[in-house]
């Protein structure tokens, strides 16, 4: 059997095939390390913030206590929302989402009956 | 002296390229289980804080209280909307409670696959402020 043809192109060919990979894999990366950021601020923000609350209340500055965690992660936050599932009032049930980058997370929490 | 060398490099190609494959799924594997494990736990915490404040009588949570405000925080709560809970067991042991829950991430990678079976425990106690 006679084989033919250049090795170098076959060298460039297939490396591109290796090296194409990474960029979704980048990618896939970057969101999943957004969510373990996300999900982790979410929980420890909203924690932290109906503790600090008086029996029942809002937390109202949500965002001085999502911003260091959020600096500790080494993310920006794109955005984050509170939210209660009925009135806002003591008892209910208390939400925070946050976006970081593409991916989000949602916790919740009771406020002090 | 010159030697000749004929061949392919595909299968050597080949080799690397699946060995790159298996340490990308690998590893994205084992993030999205930690991204799923932290969720599953996140709720795990708020339901037995959730359920605790609101089944305790002078430091002591009632058992069955407890376990019908954990149903109610699993159903109401929209942290708990993408988990599939397979199980969630309470316990009171004197002062403490304690919830063991077992459940799968619905689509933690966004590409339609669930997770494993996570099972994480959480606690919560009564203290009394001086």
């Amino acid at each position: 059997m006679d084989d033919a043809g250049s090795s170098p192109l076959e060298a460039v060919a297939l490396l591109l095939v290796l090296v194409l990979p990474i960029a979704p894999a980048l990618a896939l990366y970057q969101h999943l390390s957004d969510s373990l950021a996300a999900e982790s601020i979410a929980r420890h923000a909203l924690r932290s913030a109906v503790l600090s609350q008086e029996k029942g209340e809002v937390p109202r500055q949500l965002g001085a206590v999502i911003e260091p965690l959020a600096v500790s992660w080494g993310k920006d936050i794109s955005s984050f929302s509170v939210s209660c599932l009925d009135s806002c009032q003591a008892g209910d049930l208390l939400s925070l989402r946050v976006h970081v980058g593409a991916a989000w997370a949602i916790q919740t929490a009771g406020l002090e009956p | 002296m010159i030697r000749s060398d004929r061949g392919t490099i595909a299968p050597l190609i080949a080799i690397y390229l699946s060995i790159i494959l298996l340490v990308a799924f690998g590893s994205v594997s084992v993030i999205a289980a930690l991204v799923a494990s932290n969720r599953v736990q996140g709720v795990a915490d708020m339901a037995i804080l959730y359920a605790h404040d609101r089944s305790v009588t002078a430091g002591i949570p009632n058992q069955a209280k407890l376990s019908n405000e954990i149903v109610l925080f699993l159903q109401r709560a929209p942290s708990a909307q993408r988990l599939i809970i397979v199980s969630a067991a309470a316990q009171v042991n004197a002062d403490t409670s304690t919830l063991r829950m077992c459940a799968r991430y619905q689509n933690p990678l966004g590409i339609g696959v669930d997770s494993a079976i996570i099972c994480r425990e959480s606690k919560g106690k009564s203290f009394l402020l001086p």
